[in-house]
């Protein structure tokens, strides 16, 4: 049995898009690349034979001389493992000037690497062969076939894009693919599927879920294993604090909902009706919940319960108030709510902290 | 409610004065100066009071206009009818501030406290300001306005209920929030600083994002240097390599070079050596006899007799020149020395030689006065002598006496008599010994002997009980003989309880002692002569012996030890010389020979006289080493150059280098070293870029917060519209009930007003003329007045549903002409049926 590891965007030197504190970033960037050496200390304990590197290894056309450095040492400090990288869109105009041994190119035409019965064949995508790669394909079917791409699955073809259907009937056992932060494994034809690794780490709240690679076993068959690897996960939930009656209490609805994990990252949207005074709530959770996580977002989604039954008989004027603004046909609810909230507090001469 | 009367003690220039309401209409008309506007502020000021003044105060000042002209107490009272009760307010005021003033009220003769401080508002529900807009009416104010008070009462009216909440406090409060993040002019507030903060962070970007291009530029840069370096590493390596072949061919050049200096030196050798050198068997056969020869030459050295030796040796040969003494006489003066040292230790002995203690007490004891032969025979006779008269005593005695007591105190005084003599001998005796003990026992020897004397002198003197003559004689001469006795041996020490025969006899003994211890000394001071005279003879003897050979010394055994000494140095010397003169004359003959052998070889090869000693043989070893060195290093030499030839591949020489290895290395460390700055540029420039995405963050963050102070204002925007919107839905309640009555009032006076009349939430008024709305500035001074008095008017109908309070008027209609004034004063009368009302005017024409 071979091992290889499937693995995409890993986006060395990347930014963070959470929004997190300055020494955050810093960390979290620093985790990134943890992450990538990692998971080749593990593929030197599990005796993976090659890595497949399936683009977006950095995240710039351009890298950081340090990110490239970091990359090229650990690429050294394993002699035992292939490096096949091929290029992202990220990536695309990095051109590597050392010549390592382990580290295997692809460029814009099919280039294969064997391993034994595993013939392992890549293409960088470009605008010129977006449209012939299916055709030019030519696999030996009495190999295990592992083919490398970069790009968004797509039912047409065209730039970037990868129509998968195109592939079926290609002796392809395993399509590596890259490009989509998150990992999904579908069947390609009667041999073979395709599957996307993720990335290793989340960067933002729009890579949410497990991140890590997938381990294919090759033997008789082509096993896949997806290997959750990042060192955190960031989640994004929704909860309703309906019946809330305080910033603590909807903390306590919060707490009752989500199992916190010390590492995570978490984006919180509150939802549903309240009647207290909502003013710096997602301040309050977030502070509530600073020593539950790693961090917290915290988006107050939730509308001031206004019952206009209870400003019916109100001769006030903030009986007049309240009646003016749920008749206006203009706004949605979650304004009303909030003018009503705020009005309500300027009437009744309350210091308003803006 | 309806005024009643009131008193003013003092106000303004009315003194003393009372005065009655009527219901309906109370009308003053009098001329200007008669007091008109005093109580109007009179009775004004019962309700509101009068305001304080201080030096600055500016404008006109009831409290200092109405001040009494003519002093005394400040003010008065007024009673009213309200609500079915009876009040009067007493007012009196201080100077100048209201904190002097002093105010009671009554309610049906009794102080009532119910209005508090503000007693018009109370009653009125208006503040001063609202009462002046309302209830009190004047020509001059022809404003149209609302006031807070005025709304509240309005709006009391209208629902039914208090107004809890401050619209204007409220509208202030969103005002001052939306203001905070957007101040009405300038650049002020948050959504500004924000706005500033986004631009500058996008600036800041923007400088990121271009110093990130530039890295392009220099990646490139960098490539190309990266180039340089390897074509520079390349070219420095191929010169490298050749410089390295060029640097062999200079060795071999070097190594023929040294080669031929070798050979050079051989053939200096070969012309140093004419006639050759000598072959191995030679050299060696040269080799041994040169060494033969420092050898014997060195024995010769080391076998020659000293010097010093000889000095010695002969010395010695003139000490005994007369031979050597013999053996025999040797141990003869030894024995003699031996005999000389015995007969010194037998001479000391015997003068050295102790008496014994007894020796000596007898020597002590008469060696200063001997008892003479005469004294001896007087001693023995007197002994006798009292021998006999002590038996003849003794027979008498044992017949008078009793002889235990005799016995008993003879035996006394003879035991004190022996003790004492005892002590004083061992006393003497250990005087010699132990002084201080010899002492003490004489002492005590002598005290014993005092004693006994005295016992006896005692006994002597005593009467005898039954005594006789004879007894008595003989006692006294036997007492006689025995004075006489011990008078003869107590000075030799022998007084003893033995009684006076035993010492007697003690004594004879002792010097018979004496005597032979004197024959005794006698003889050992002969012996001691006889020694001395034989060692004297010895001595001389020995001493002429040492003299015959030498020696001076007085000890004669010391010096009998050096003739020994001396006769085995002699002995040996003379040995070891003649050894020497033997061994000499063998080696010279074995040198002489070695020699022979030497000169030989040095003939054969014309060598010098130096080639024949250690030295020459030495320089000769030298030069056949350095000759066979030389020699094998020029067949090394050749050796070594063939093989360098060989194994460097030398062939062919190559050209020189146009450009030198060092010139190469210079460029390239150039090179690298301008990499290097490229790259420490790059990684600045990076670290410089690395910053971009915290200010994206920043940016984003800011951008964030731009959206949300927007939402916030213009959530703060809405609210506002929404509060006023409900404010004036909330007026528009009772607004138009105002406008109503406006609208009766003016028909009642002004037609032409009656038209399109309209009316905002404040009571302005805008009407249209000419088909364009107008305000109320554009009205003629009559009209306002009648808009003015017709909107009180309105606004009382509107404020006060039950009671109807009263209408203060002062001159109101002077602005009206005579066709209005009518009007007005039909009006005045009809409005007169539902509440009182003071008129008060300055011209009959106006008076109703």
């Amino acid at each position: 049995m071979i091992k290889f590891i499937h693995c995409a965007d890993v986006h060395l030197g990347s930014k963070m898009e959470a929004k997190l504190p300055k020494n955050k970033v810093e960390e979290r960037r620093r985790e990134v690349a943890d992450t990538f050496r990692r998971m080749v200390e593990y593929a030197k304990q599990e005796g993976v034979r090659a890595i497949l590197l399936v683009g977006d290894v950095f995240d710039s056309d351009r890298p950081f001389k340090r990110d490239k450095e970091f990359f090229y040492q650990v690429v050294k400090g394993f002699p035992e493992i292939d490096f096949l990288y091929l290029r992202g869109n990220h990536d695309g105009q990095e051109s590597y000037t050392e010549g390592l041994d382990n580290l295997k190119l692809f460029s814009n035409e099919w280039t294969s690497y064997s391993y034994g019965q595993v013939q392992i064949t890549g293409l960088e995508l470009s605008p010129e062969n977006s449209l012939s790669m299916y055709s030019t394909l030519s696999l030996d079917a009495g190999k295990k076939n592992i083919l490398m791409l970069h790009g968004q699955v797509a039912t047409t073809v065209g730039n970037e894009k990868i129509h998968v259907g195109k592939f079926a009937e290609k002796n392809i056992d395993y399509l590596a693919l890259g490009h989509i932060h998150s990992h999904s494994e579908n069947k390609l034809d009667d041999r073979g599927r395709y599957a996307y690794s993720g990335c290793l780490e989340g960067r933002g709240f729009d890579e949410c879920g497990e991140k890590g690679f997938v381990l294919l076993e090759v033997d008789e068959e082509i096993k896949s294993t997806f290997h959750p690897f990042a060192k955190r996960k960031i989640e994004e939930w929704e909860v309703d604090i309906t019946g809330a009656e305080n910033a603590f209490s909807a903390y306590q609805r919060v707490k009752a909902t989500i199992s916190f994990q010390a590492s995570n990252l978490y984006r919180i949207r509150l939802k549903g009706e309240v009647t207290f005074e909502k003013e710096n709530l997602e301040e309050d959770i977030a502070r509530y919940l600073a020593g539950d996580c790693y961090f917290v977002s915290v988006k107050d989604k939730s509308l001031q319960k206004i019952d206009p039954r209870a400003y019916a008989g109100d001769i006030s004027l903030k009986g007049e108030f309240v009646r003016s603004v749920l008749e206006r046909q203009d706004w949605d609810d979650e304004k009303k709510s909030k003018v009503i909230a705020l009005g309500l507090k300027a009437l009744a001469q309350r210091e308003l902290t803006i | 409610m309806k005024l009643l009367s009131y008193h003013i003690e003092n106000y303004g220039k009315i003194h003393d004065q009372d005065g009655n309401f009527s219901e309906g209409i109370t009308s003053y008309c009098e001329q200007n100066g008669f007091g008109k506007s005093t109580l109007v502020s009179f009775l004004k000021a019962m309700f509101y009071g009068l305001a304080s003044y201080t030096a600055v105060t500016k404008g006109f000042v009831d409290r200092l206009h109405y001040y009494p002209f003519s002093g005394g107490k400040f003010g008065g009272n007024l009673t009213f009818f309200w609500e079915g009760d009876v009040y009067k307010i007493e007012r009196f005021f201080d100077k100048k501030s209201a904190k002097g003033d002093e105010c009671i009220v009554y309610r049906n003769g009794e102080v009532y406290t119910g209005f508090g401080e503000e007693i018009g508002k109370a009653v009125f529900g208006l503040d001063e300001e609202s009462f002046q807009k309302t209830l009190f009416i004047t020509a001059e104010d022809v404003e149209v306005s609302s006031t807070h008070s005025i709304n509240e009462k309005l709006n009391s009216s209208v629902e039914g209920g208090l107004e809890e909440n401050d619209f204007e406090g409220a509208m202030e409060a969103l005002d001052r929030a939306r203001k905070d993040l957007k101040a009405a002019r300038g650049s002020g507030g948050k959504i500004n600083e924000t706005k500033t903060a986004i631009s500058d962070l996008s600036i800041q970007l923007k400088n990121y994002e271009d110093m990130e291009r530039s890295l392009t530029e220099a990646y490139i840069s960098r490539e190309g240097l990266s180039r340089e370096v390897a074509t520079l590493e390349d070219a420095y390596q191929e010169a490298g390599a050749r410089g390295l072949v060029l640097q062999k061919w200079e060795t071999f050049d070097r190594m023929i070079a040294k080669k031929k200096e070798r050979e050079e030196t051989l053939a200096k050798w070969q012309l140093r050596y004419p006639n050759g050198l000598p072959n191995d068997e030679e050299r060696k056969e040269l080799q041994k006899n040169v060494e033969e020869m420092g050898k014997l030459e060195e024995r010769l050295h080391s076998v020659a007799f000293p010097s010093g030796k000889e000095t010695e040796r002969k010395m010695l040969e003139s000490r005994f020149s007369n031979g050597i003494p013999s053996p025999t006489l040797m141990n003869t003066m030894q024995e003699k020395i031996n005999r000389l040292q015995t007969a010194k230790g037998e001479r000391e002995r015997l003068m050295n030689q102790t008496l014994t203690v007894e020796e000596t007490l007898l020597k002590q004891k008469f060696q200063d006065k001997k008892p003479t032969l005469q004294d001896w025979q007087e001693g023995r006779n007197s002994l006798e002598e009292y021998k006999r008269k002590q038996a003849l005593l003794s027979e008498l005695s044992s017949k008078l006496l009793q002889p235990k007591k005799e016995e008993k105190k003879f035996s006394f005084k003879t035991y004190a008599l022996v003790i004492g003599c005892a002590l004083l001998c061992a006393g003497l005796g250990l005087f010699f010994v132990q002084m201080i003990l010899g002492i003490a026992l004489m002492g005590s020897g002598v005290v014993f002997l005092v004693v006994s004397l005295l016992m006896k002198s005692v006994n002597a003197d005593m009467p005898r009980p039954n005594g006789d003559f004879d007894v008595v004689s003989l006692q006294s001469e036997c007492k006689l003989l025995e004075e006489k006795l011990r008078t003869f041996t107590i000075p030799y020490g022998y007084y003893s309880e033995g009684g006076v025969v035993y010492d007697f006899l003690q004594m004879e003994e002792g010097f018979k002692n004496y005597q032979a211890l004197l024959e005794k000394e006698e003889a050992s001071q002969a012996q001691v002569k006889e020694i001395t005279e034989e060692m004297e003879t010895l001595q001389r003897e020995i001493q002429l012996f040492l003299h015959t050979y030498g020696e001076r010394t007085e000890n004669l055994q010391s010096g009998l030890q050096q003739i020994y000494v001396a006769i085995q140095s002699y002995q040996t010397l003379t040995q070891d010389w003649e050894n020497s003169k033997r061994e000499q004359a063998q080696l010279k003959e074995l040198y002489q020979k070695a020699k022979d052998e030497v000169e030989k070889l040095l003939q054969k090869y014309n060598f010098s006289a130096d080639a024949g000693t250690m030295y020459g043989l030495s320089a000769l070893n030298r030069d056949i080493l350095s000759i066979a060195h030389t020699r094998a290093e020029v067949e090394n030499l050749r050796l070594e150059l063939e093989d360098y030839q060989e194994k460097n591949d030398l062939g062919e020489r190559p050209e020189e280098l146009s450009v030198s290895a060092q010139e190469l290395y210079h460029s390239l460390s150039e090179a690298r070293n301008r990499l290097l700055d490229c790259d420490r540029k790059i990684v600045d420039t990076e670290r410089y870029v690395e910053k971009k995405a915290d200010t994206q963050v920043e940016l984003a963050l800011a951008e964030e917060k731009l959206e949300k102070q927007q939402d916030t204002y213009e959530l703060l925007m809405d609210t506002m519209i929404a509060i006023e919107n409900a404010e004036q839905r909330l007026k528009d309640q009772y607004i138009a009930p105002i406008k109503g009555r406006f609208s009766v009032y003016v028909q009642a006076l002004e037609k032409v007003l009656d038209e399109k009349v309209s009316m905002d939430k404040n009571f302005r008024i805008v009407f249209e003329r000419g088909g364009q709305s107008r305000s109320d500035r554009y009205l003629s001074a009559g009209e306002k007045s009648v808009c003015a008095l017709c909107m009180r008017l309105a606004l009382i109908d509107n404020m006060y549903e039950g009671e109807q309070p009263f209408i203060l008027m002062d001159d109101p209609f002077v602005h009206l002409d005579a066709i209005h004034l009518e009007r007005a004063k039909k009006l005045l009368h009809e409005l007169s049926e539902r509440r009182q009302i003071l008129y008060f005017c300055c011209h009959e024409s106006r008076k109703v």
